[in-house]
């Protein structure tokens, strides 16, 4: 189901979180979906997708690489916003 | 096994998400689902990464030039142009259009051939989701019964099952304009004797591009190969089972989505050996 969500869910969503607001925008782009993410706190715009891991059927990861655990964070929220608007 | 952002990933998944990076950070970069090679547009290409087991993702103009101290001496864009497009020389004698599109696989090592040195120094991987070719039926001549001259063209999108996308064989080299000193990296895709498919498909030419499986295009990419075995993946078949294929609409290139399937009732469906007759136009002839 949460895969269903991530692929066809809206293109633009806006979601509050801890008190800052994520501005998500999802991509697709020849297949692959991703979400582009701005923030209203100062963190800077972040571009999350999901990656097939060896270990785990799926992981978030930032695109590019180096803000792995912001990945992981923010693709939880907005994991649970989708659910949670359904 | 390779490692995105310090997690364990596939080398497949790891390529995947490299292409993503370049897709997200040029955003309208290769996200087109129709390319044509009479463009000499530019393809999405992994170019490995000298002395590394990487590689980047980068843009090469499709249409190989060669080096232009070598045959055909193209040395200006002017030059390019006309190469690939046919010119009437100086004695009056038109020549003939030359494109570099593809590269034929059982040739790629003769001597003086103009890919040999790519072939040997700087092979590629051209990254594809499906790819376009025409299938020639000669209609019937309703008074004398014979096939007319001219052939119906009824084009098909062909990509690998299960994959999102998949992986050419190809080769690059950087060309330089004397003129302007404008420098390209341009490239030329593989070709190989058709399989079962696509000697039904293209059937024309009966031949189709070197698909390649991940590990092959690993190989491709990254060993120091001796000359045999360049040929050998080169000249490598994708079994035809691993294929699938539908037909589009004959003015897909002009659509706003030339992906999208388009039956041709009076076209009969391929004959495939130990397959029961598919309904015309089905998808999936292989599930």
């Amino acid at each position: 189901m949460l895969n269903q969500l991530i692929d066809t869910k809206d293109q633009q969503f806006t979601f509050e979180s801890h008190g800052v607001t994520l501005d998500c925008m999802r991509l697709d782009l020849a297949g692959y979906v991703a979400f582009h993410v701005k923030f209203s706190s100062n963190r800077r715009p972040l571009t999350i997708a999901r990656a097939k891991g060896m270990n785990a059927p799926f992981f978030w990861t930032s695109i590019p690489e180096g803000r792995q655990k912001e990945a992981e964070g923010v693709g939880k929220l907005i994991e649970e916003y989708l659910l949670e608007k359904e | 096994m390779c490692y995105f952002n310090g997690q364990k990933v596939a080398r497949e998944e790891f390529i995947r998400l490299k292409h993503l990076e370049k897709l997200v950070a040029k955003y309208d970069f290769l996200n087109r689902d129709a390319i044509v090679g009479f463009d000499f547009s530019p393809i999405a290409v992994l170019k490995p990464i000298p002395d590394k087991e990487d590689f980047e993702i980068v843009q090469m103009e499709w249409g190989f030039l060669p080096d232009a101290l070598k045959w055909p001496f193209v040395e200006t864009r002017q030059q390019a142009f006309n190469m690939r497009r046919g010119y009437t020389d100086s004695r009056g004698k038109f020549q003939q259009p030359l494109n570099f599109l593809n590269a034929v696989s059982e040739e790629l090592l003769q001597p003086n051939k103009v890919y040999r040195k790519a072939a040997l120094d700087n092979r590629c991987i051209i990254l594809s989701t499906g790819f376009y070719d025409w299938r020639h039926i000669h209609p019937l001549n309703k008074r004398t019964g014979q096939p007319l001259k001219t052939a119906v063209k009824y084009p098909y999108r062909v990509n690998v099952k299960g994959k999102e996308y998949f992986f050419m064989a190809g080769i690059w080299q950087q060309w330089s304009d004397a003129e302007t000193g404008e420098t390209v990296d341009t490239c030329s895709i593989i070709t190989t004797e058709a399989n079962l498919v696509m000697e039904q498909i293209h059937n024309s030419k009966r031949r189709m591009p070197t698909m390649l499986t991940d590990d092959l295009a690993w190989e491709w990419m990254f060993e120091k190969l001796p000359k045999q075995r360049i040929s050998e993946i080169a000249k490598w078949q994708i079994p035809w089972q691993n294929l699938s294929y539908y037909t589009i609409a004959k003015d897909f290139l002009s659509s706003t989505d030339p992906t999208k399937e388009f039956v041709y009732p009076e076209l009969p469906p391929l004959d495939i050996p130990g397959q029961e007759k598919q309904q015309q136009g089905q998808i999936e002839l292989f599930q």
